[in-house]
């Protein structure tokens, strides 16, 4: 029996999640041109205090037996600094799993340090060669490339193993050759593909561009098939879901599994759940997307009563519809609330473009693979 | 091969599609090393969270 909170239109909300987000501050130096991070040109920073309640929480959890794996991200976390930083990690459990996404631009040798002290799972968010970044640039509009490789090499000098997050635009099989290439070039450990995601255009069909990311995705599983070096996130994703289904899973099974909370915790103690992607924003009729403060109420109280706040139960309702009628449910899990909400102006939707490119795609590349 | 090419219209399912092309699949994951992990609950279906490189998959054996 899962533990779960609402369930009025059938699924349901884990009470118990497995990755914590945490935003340490809302601001990133870089100003990308594809960021859509609300506040990324502030500096507003995370008081000890929330840092506390959120580590306090997992520190619950893991009393009873329960591990949650912690990822600092929204805005650029390294530009709280390495001994503020050094001061929220302080608070958390020892033995704690920490992830950190970053652009890579501040990393030195005292962040290093920090992070083999920590045993902190470092990724870096770079798209490939130089001419495929041109889009990710500083505040004053220069381009970020020279200080996004400075910072990989001193990981790599450091010894700090590291995955590569890619944001992908053009969707042809010659860019996967390259992102590939580039990933096995700088000595990433595992690459993530991210469709570059068009929020608010209200998803005119696109049947056309999914075919260029099956392609895509069919490409870059053949290189690795031929040349493993280098894990592909996506393709172990397709693979869980293939092991998982020769284990008996069917579609049947789908409505029974409770939806993955991922409880964010912004820089103000406001808790989002379902997608971090939803930090920061506001529903027009539901209002601001929080089930509530950790200031205020314990995190375990604000989950337990999370399925009942109605925008929550509009985007249960959203993955309920998902895992009812979409054939690639069992692949995907239908719980994609933000890429529905800006996509189609509803959280309770189903289909969108990014997830025909990324998770239906993914599927597809991998089964047009050819030897 | 079957392949789900044609959006919601196919009368077959994914988990269906997957195990038709269960000796595909076979070939393509195979430099995928296995952990000796069993399967928990839901045959370890671990869906795909959100867009951060936080989360890996590894095979398990069972
Ligand atoms: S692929 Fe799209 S429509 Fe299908 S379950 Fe996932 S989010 Fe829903």
């Amino acid at each position: 029996m899962h533990a779960v909170s609402g369930g009025v239109s059938g699924t349901a909300l884990g009470l118990r999640p497995s990755v914590l987000v945490m935003q340490p501050t809302t601001l990133c130096n870089l100003n990308c041109g594809y960021c859509y991070l609300p506040d990324r040109g502030k500096r507003l920073g995370m008081p000890a205090a929330v840092n506390r309640a959120a580590a306090e929480a997992v520190a619950r959890w893991r009393d009873s037996g329960h591990q949650v794996e912690v990822l600092w991200h929204a805005g650029e976390p390294l530009a709280v600094g390495v001994h503020k930083f050094e001061n929220l990690l302080a608070d958390w459990p020892p033995g704690t799993v920490h992830h950190i996404q970053t652009n890579a631009t501040l990393i030195d040798e005292a962040w290093c340090d920090l992070f083999h002290r920590h045993h902190v799972r470092v990724s870096v968010s770079i798209d490939g060669p130089e001419h495929m970044n041109s889009g990710r640039v500083t505040r004053g509009g220069a381009p970020a490339w020279l200080r996004i490789t400075a910072g990989i090499a001193v990981l790599r000098r450091q010894g700090i193993p590291f995955h590569m997050l890619s944001v992908v635009q053009d969707p042809a099989p010659e860019v996967a050759q390259l992102v590939y290439a580039h990933a096995c070039d700088i000595g990433a450990e595992v690459l993530g593909i991210l469709p570059q995601e068009t929020k608010g255009t209200h998803g005119e069909c696109s049947s056309t561009r999914k075919s260029q990311w099956v392609s895509f995705f069919a490409e870059l599983f053949t290189l690795w098939r031929a040349h493993p070096v280098v894990r592909l996130r996506d393709l172990e994703s397709v693979a869980n879901c293939y092991d998982a289904v020769r284990s008996g899973i069917t579609v049947d099974d789908l409505l029974d599994i409770p939806v993955e909370p991922i409880p964010t915790v912004s820089y103000d103690g406001e808790v989002t759940v379902m997608s971090p992607d939803l930090a920061g924003f506001a529903h027009p009729q539901h209002g601001a997307f929080t089930v509530g403060n950790v200031l205020r109420h314990p995190l375990e109280d604000l989950l337990s009563r999370a399925g009942s706040v109605p925008w929550v139960r509009e985007a249960l309702a959203g993955v309920d519809a998902c895992r009812r009628i979409c054939r690639y449910a069992v692949g995907c899990g239908g719980s994609w609330p933000a890429n529905k909400y800006f996509e189609l102006g509803r959280l309770d939707g189903t289909e969108t473009n990014f997830c025909r490119n990324l998770h239906q795609a993914k599927i597809e590349g991998a089964l047009s693979c050819q030897p | 091969m079957s392949t789900l090419n044609s959006e919601h219209t196919s009368d077959k399912n994914l988990d269906e599609v997957l195990l038709a092309n269960a000796e595909h699949f076979e070939w393509l994951l195979s430099p995928m090393p296995r952990s000796s992990t069993p399967p928990g609950h839901e045959g370890g279906l671990v869906f795909h969270k959100f867009n951060s490189m936080s989360q890996t998959w590894s095979r398990s054996d069972a």
